[in-house]
């Protein structure tokens, strides 16, 4: 098995393929752009095969390139970048993303899926006789969730490896876990900033491959939320010229507990609040704990008709009855990260409870729609 | 129900980058607070040979967003110097926000009935001079060079940019 793309590397394809949308001769661009980066020699970007995508109801554009491994160390090597886009409209719409059926069959993002599915044959087509001995998958923002429904897609032809930068929760647990154990962990290179609001999105259950598995989770700008923070410019400054292992990674806050309690009262203590990064990271891993203990998360189920909203709705009133104070301090974090203040000591309501989730879930989905639309415009 | 206060400074950033989200994509608002540079301000000359061309057509053309092209154009002068004031964009009201994005570039020659590609560039950046790390920006043309640029630089045509 070949081994990886150096990080630098990736992310200068991941950036590199932004130039495909915007030029009549774009893969010659895309090649010079990456050129700039530093990395043009291994792989023959300028004869690279530019595919088309399509998103929504937006016309279909450039959407990346297929490109080979020239004679040497890459021979017999296949590079397929995706760029993300700036279509912030519906696939962002969290807590009623629509769910579609990845090619191996498990829950997946519709809105990426069709992306996916949109470049799918373009890919096949490029490596038709190729035989291939490597698939490098990379991919940032959207292009990073399309890369790993492609790479699901096409783990058959090859060894897969795959590298996202920013990128969104692609599908529901089944599918992280099916291209985690078809790709393997450590074929797996996903790389984002903590305060780059667009891996938070979707939430749950949409989760992030690899799982199980770490990823490089690197310091962004500020402690706040950052749209900054999602730029390619800035995941090239952080990763630099490290090499995986030398990646200034900083370590998983891993939970040393696994109640919701303890993950509030951590919550409870961080000094920042309104838009808290972090803050918002524990929020949705609190809610993701109540939903496993509800039984929500199913891997692979697909409820049509009832969206995640509606279940963590019920989920939380549920939870009034036998730990109400667990809610309610669910809640006040909630309305802190939102910037709200609350009067203690009344019942809470589906009704409230469905507003209030519906606010935070859209601050979050505004934040990362936003991030995205500062890109490609 | 429970009773919500906002809190007065919160609620104000809430409902500014509620009201800000909504306005972001404004574009070429006369209302942007600061501008986007698409193409930054570029001069140059364009010889046959070494010798002068005069009368040369420059056209300018900078792409974003898959179908937005901004253009402009000059002519060179007697001794075949050419230049162009920056291509920009309103950022629109959110343009305080760091951001990156991507704009296509290219810088045609047009002289005696025929097309030469003298620049082309994807720009990462919307700082002005982002193309040349914030030198001055010269090009210098010669229509019998090769159009292979600079890998470097990251820019391909028979233009090759003036490092001083």
């Amino acid at each position: 098995m070949a081994g990886e793309l150096k990080p630098g590397q990736a992310a200068a394809y991941a950036d590199g393929v932004y130039a495909t949308l915007d030029s009549s001769t774009p893969s010659r661009d895309a090649s010079f752009r990456i050129s700039r980066s530093g990395f043009g020699g291994e792989f023959d970007i300028d004869n690279s095969t530019v595919f088309q995508g399509k998103t929504g109801a937006a016309v279909q554009s450039n959407f990346g390139f297929v490109a080979f491994g020239r004679p040497g160390p890459r021979q017999g090597e296949v590079v397929v970048a995706v760029r993300g886009t700036q279509t912030g409209a519906d696939w962002l719409s969290n807590g009623n993303a629509a769910i579609d059926r990845s090619p191996s069959g498990f829950a997946v993002h519709q809105g990426f899926n069709q992306l996916a599915r949109s470049i799918h044959p373009q890919v096949q087509e490029a490596l038709k006789g190729r035989n291939p001995s490597t698939l490098h998958f990379i991919g940032h923002s959207l292009g990073g969730a399309a890369a790993t429904i492609l790479a699901d897609a096409l783990s058959a032809a090859g060894g897969v490896k795959l590298y996202t930068f920013g990128a969104p929760r692609a599908g529901y647990s089944g599918h992280t876990g099916y291209v985690t154990s078809t790709l393997g962990q450590n074929n797996i290179f996903r790389t984002y900033h903590d305060t780059d609001p667009v891996p938070m999105v979707p939430v749950f259950p949409f989760t992030h491959a690899p799982s199980p598995g770490s990823a490089n989770l690197l310091k962004g700008t500020g402690a706040i939320i950052s749209f900054d923070a999602h730029s390619m410019t800035n995941y090239i400054r952080s990763v630099g010229t490290a090499d995986w292992r030398g990646l200034p990674r900083m370590p998983y806050r891993r939970f040393s507990f696994d109640t919701v309690d303890d993950v509030l009262k951590q919550a409870g203590q961080l000094p920042g609040g309104y838009l808290d990064a972090l803050l918002m990271r524990l929020l949705v891993k609190a809610l993701s704990m109540i939903m496993k203990g509800a039984g929500i998360v199913a891997g692979n189920i697909v409820q049509e008709g009832v969206t995640v909203l509606d279940q963590l709705v019920v989920a939380l009133q549920h939870g009034w009855n036998f730990a109400s104070e667990t809610v309610e301090a669910l809640v006040h974090q909630i309305m802190r990260f939102l910037g709200l203040m609350v009067d203690y000591g009344r019942r809470i309501t589906a009704q409230f409870l469905r507003w209030l989730l519906d606010k935070l879930f859209a601050v979050i989905a505004n934040m990362a729609s936003l991030a995205i639309n500062r890109f490609v415009r | 129900m429970w009773r919500l206060y906002l809190k007065k400074t919160n609620s104000i950033y809430v409902t500014a980058a509620i009201s800000l989200m909504l306005l972001a994509d404004i574009g070429d608002s006369a209302m942007a607070f600061g501008k986007d540079t698409l193409f930054s301000a570029v001069a140059g000359t364009v010889t046959n040979n070494g010798k002068p061309v005069t009368g040369a057509r420059i056209v300018a053309e900078a792409r974003t967003g898959g179908d937005k092209r901004h253009t402009q154009e000059t002519t060179t002068d007697a001794s075949g110097r050419f230049s162009l004031k920056a291509i920009e964009r309103g950022r629109g009201l959110l343009g305080f926000l760091p951001k990156q994005f991507s704009a296509g570039q290219k810088l045609f020659i047009v002289h005696e009935g025929k097309e030469h590609v003298g620049w082309s560039f994807s720009k990462s950046s919307p700082e002005a001079l982002s193309e040349t790390n914030g030198r001055d920006f010269v090009l210098e043309c010669d229509l019998t060079n090769d159009d292979g640029g600079s890998r470097e630089d990251g820019y391909w045509g028979i233009c090759r940019l003036v490092k001083r």
